[in-house]
């Protein structure tokens, strides 16, 4: 097809990165015009000079936290009721996602069918096609919705406590693992599993015994990766009434006992240190490549296959754990009487409880102000045009003089008149915010990666075969470390907590979100990065190898890990959209920000159409992904 | 035996040979009682061997004989337990920075798989060959707009692979992959070539082609050549020399003219039958080889 076109190659010079690129630049020129930035605080003296010191405040204000010992076990209850709720959140969320992500996965539960071009994307070809597409609303709708979100929603159900907390990040989550886990199954090539087809298996057969163990090892690497978010996301959930350390930190906030709320943290960022280093351990012992260094080798049968039955069990205890802790586990601080927070789980199947949500009702009947646009009550029409609150869009520029820019301008003026182009509009601070952020982040989590990596740091001389002095292993190590430390910090800080650094330094703003949105991205990119780095056969490298570990790196390890490191960015980027909006609500501004202010002050129809636009916001990236994956795969 | 011998003697005989590089130096390769280990196992036993510039060298003997090891000696990956290797007059036991690239240049590798990165295109696996000698941001640029491109033509030209430039390694078939690897050898302009296996994943028609492309390549830039074979009829016409090894140690070396039935037998042992039978033709379309690597 190509062949015909070209001169003297067969094949054209390729220019899809250049499209790459250019794509991303008018994104990022797109962010900068659509909304404001303030950058006086990095250019103008005197401001600058103000935020050190509003900073340097913080830090005085931070450096003395509260150590005596009934508030350290009071933390440390907490911490347990954290941890106990978000492994709760994550064993509800993985045992719903991959029973909906068996619903949603094209290749689990339409299978084999002849059905090409279009055709194969048109929902009501078969059944299972539709029962397919209704599972993908359904998961995109319960991911779409920030778990922030979710608490408030059933705080009005079933109460404040650390149940809310934990099923608010369950239906989150349960979104997020099903939308992965359909989307590895569907990613794993047909020809891979057709023996077991051929074999007489049914649909979940081929699941169980093709498809599942085919993407068995990204579905546990991710499942991990979320498990560690969810610990965190537990700990600052509370703010919003799912109990633990979050709604402690937010009570002491209030009253302003700062030292409290410095030890806090420090457990919080203690917790979730404890999950990141468990994690890496657990890895460490999934690693698949048999040849691996630093892969762990048993030498027994019965070793090697009790490691899996070992881990279930654990993983198993600790779920039991939680769910006993919780109910009839003295989890309460020193002090206080102990609770079974499971009760409040009855009040779900009672109808009372369902009654407070029609508190919410008005939530489902969003605004739309279709008055503004001309529909509708005619005499609300009358009343808006008269005051000329309607919008003419056409009234003064025609659709053919769309060459003038003075016409977009007057356009634009027009459609501001309408509440739903607001709204719209107000999209655009998160999404600036995400772009710009998770473009840096990716772009400092490459650079990175190359010192943050196993391979390149402690064990080049395994497929370089150079002989390092110990002060050449001195210097790697030590970059290894920082690198390291760098990125378990920038992870381990809760993104809402970096959040409020940068607003204490930058201002509330744009900027402050943006930096903790990238340095949020650095430090969770820079893990998976370097991951699947080391995941590669050192083989590989002792292949390419020509004398500079450098291009190695660049040569071998990047473009072998490439299509890793854009999945993990582009989800990256979606989780940071929804960062964003929450971002909104910690003071950053744009659509989080309008939806809780409508929401407080109990205009929920306003709220609602703010909500319609947070959840699109969703939708439409991921509908996106979904098209850029099919083109990668094509080409 | 005897050759071994001769060989430890003429070691010990030869002037020193580990003078500085850049100078050209008769001998590209000089092992000094060379044992290798792996924990408890000994993959090479006590090998001394020379390799001359110019010289066309192939390495036969069985599956796990250390064949794959002795290369990866050779090109410096590997540093022996105990005994010298000298590397283009470099010890290879002390390398590190800017003499390992010197010496990484001036060594080319062709081995039986993965010789190229499926994720980048046919250009940039092709202008590896220069990554010994590129700094990083020009390796980087490289990867964004090709830099030399006209060598990469030329030698995927010589390769009869020209219109494949912008081709993606997973669109090639294994000969044609293989071909891709030697262009990069083309653009390397290594001393010396090291070919481990290159021709077992290939049909034997393949395999020829393959071997007779690598011998012009050598032929045409003077490079001294060694070949790890498992093709026994390769080696008529190619190669000058052949070294067996055995169980780790060297068991034989002299020309190809100079194997015979018996010696093969007691090489191979009982991989000897496989190999008759693999040599017949109407059974060496399947790909079930008893042995494929060392």
């Amino acid at each position: 097809m190509i062949a015909q076109f070209s001169g003297t190659y067969s094949e054209k010079r390729p220019w899809k990165h250049w499209a790459a690129m250019v794509t991303i630049l008018v994104l990022v020129a797109g962010a900068f015009t659509a909304a404001e930035w303030d950058f006086a605080v990095l250019f103008d003296s005197q401001q600058r000079s103000s935020a050190f010191a509003r900073m340097l405040a913080w830090v005085v204000t931070f450096s003395s936290p509260d150590f005596s010992l009934p508030f350290l076990q009071h933390c440390w209850a907490l911490t347990l009721q954290t941890l106990s709720a978000a492994t709760l959140g994550i064993a509800l969320a993985v045992v719903f996602a991959s029973l909906l992500a068996i619903g949603s996965s094209r290749n689990v539960m339409v299978g084999e069918e002849q059905a090409r071009g279009w055709y194969r994307h048109f929902p009501l070809r078969s059944p299972t096609a539709l029962l397919c597409s209704l599972c993908r609303l359904l998961q995109d709708l319960l991911r779409a919705v920030p778990d922030f979100v979710w608490a408030v929603i059933l705080v009005a159900v079933i109460g404040l406590g650390p149940l809310t907390g934990a099923l608010a990040l369950a239906l989150n989550i349960t979104g997020i693992l099903a939308k992965v886990y359909s989307e590895l199954w569907d990613s794993v090539e047909e020809s891979a599993y057709e023996q077991v087809r051929i074999l007489g298996g049914g649909r979940l057969t081929t699941l169980f015994y093709g498809i599942g163990p085919l993407a068995a090892r990204s579905v546990q690497s991710f499942t991990l990766m979320r498990a560690e978010c969810a610990i965190r996301n537990a700990a600052v959930i509370g703010a919003v009434g799912g109990g633990g350390l979050g709604a402690d930190i937010w009570y002491q906030i209030q009253f302003g006992d700062w030292a409290k709320v410095t030890t806090l943290m420090l457990f919080t960022l203690a917790l979730t240190l404890t999950a990141d280093l468990a994690s890496n351990f657990i890895r460490r012992q999934l690693r698949s490549d048999p040849n691996h260094p630093r892969t762990t080798r048993s030498s027994s049968t019965m070793a090697r296959l009790s490691g899996a039955y070992i881990g279930r069990g654990f993983a198993l205890a600790v779920v039991c754990w939680s769910l006993w802790f919780m109910g009839w586990g003295d989890n309460a601080p020193p002090g206080q009487q102990s609770r079974n927070y499971l009760e409040p789980a009855i009040k779900l199947v009672s109808a009372e409880s369902w009654g407070n949500l029609q508190f919410f009702e008005r939530l489902l009947k969003p605004e739309l102000d279709l008055a503004a646009i001309g529909l509708g009550d005619p005499a609300k029409v009358q009343s808006l045009q008269e005051a000329g609150k309607t919008v003419e869009l056409f009234g003064q520029y025609r659709p053919a003089e769309f060459w003038k820019p003075s016409a977009w301008v007057a356009w634009e003026r027009e459609l501001q008149k309408w509440f739903v182009w607001r709204v719209i509009k107000s999209a655009a601070v998160p999404l600036a915010m995400a772009i710009v952020g998770t473009l840096l982040g990716v772009a400092a989590a490459i650079l990175l990666t190359y010192p943050h990596s196993l391979a390149f740091m402690l064990e080049p001389a395994q497929f370089t075969g150079e002989t390092q002095p110990i002060w050449v292993r001195a210097i790697r190590t030590t970059q290894l470390i920082l690198a390291r430390g760098i990125g378990l910090l920038c992870r381990g800080v809760p993104d809402v907590m970096w959040a409020f650094l940068f607003i204490a330094f930058f201002g509330p703003g744009l900027l402050a979100g943006t930096v903790a949105v990238a340095l949020h991205s650095l430090g969770v990119l820079v893990r998976v990065f370097s991951e699947s780095v080391d995941n590669i056969p050192y083989r590989r490298f002792e292949q390419t190898f020509m004398g500079s570990p450098l291009n190695c790196f660049s040569y071998t390890a990047a473009p072998l890990s490439w299509r890793d490191w854009m999945t993990y960015s582009f989800f990256q980027f979606e989780s940071n959209v929804r960062t964003a909006v929450v971002f909104g609500i910690v003071g950053v501004g744009g659509l989080g920000f309008f939806f809780t202010f409508n929401f407080e002050w109990f205009r929920f129809e306003r709220a609602g159409t703010y909500l319609i636009m947070i959840i699109a916001l969703t939708i439409i990236i991921d509908r996106i992904s979904r098209i850029l994956n099919l083109s990668r795969r094509s080409c | 035996m005897i050759g071994s011998f001769f060989l430890l003697l003429l070691h010990t005989l030869a002037p020193n040979v580990a003078e500085p590089a850049g100078l050209p130096t008769p001998t590209i390769f000089t092992l000094d009682r060379v044992t290798k280990s792996f924990g408890q196992a000994e993959v090479l036993h006590d090998i001394s061997l020379e390799i001359a510039e110019g010289e066309r060298v192939a390495v036969i003997g069985p599956s796990g004989a250390g064949k794959t090891t002795l290369f990866r000696t050779l090109c410096a990956v590997l540093k022996p337990s105990s005994g010298q290797v000298i590397a283009l007059g470099h010890d290879t036991r002390r390398l590190r920075g800017r003499t390992l690239r010197r010496l990484r240049r001036e060594i080319g590798i062709l081995y039986q798989t993965d010789n190229l990165i499926p994720h980048l295109r046919v250009v940039h696996n092709v202008l590896m060959g220069n990554l010994g000698r590129w700094s990083l941001p020009r390796a980087l640029l490289s990867l964004i707009w090709p830099q030399n491109l006209g060598a990469a033509r030329a030698a995927l030209a010589r390769v009869e692979l020209q219109d494949k430039l912008w081709a993606m390694p997973g669109e090639l078939s294994g000969g044609q992959q293989q071909r891709v690897a030697m262009a990069r050898l083309l653009v390397q302009q290594p001393r010396v070539m090291l070919a481990d296996e290159p021709v077992s994943q290939l049909d034997i028609r393949l395999g020829r082609e393959v071997i007779e492309l690598l011998n012009q390549i050598a032929t045409a830039m003077g490079t001294t050549l060694l070949v790890n074979l498992h093709t026994l009829e390769l080696l008529h016409g190619h190669f000058a020399r052949v070294i067996a090894l055995k169980e780790g140690k060297l068991f034989w070396t002299g020309t190809p003219e100079e194997i015979s039935g018996e010696l093969l037998h007691e090489l191979y042992g009982a991989e000897y039958r496989t190999m008759q039978l693999e040599s017949a033709p109407e059974i060496r379309q399947g790909n079930c080889r008893a042995s494929s690597c060392s």
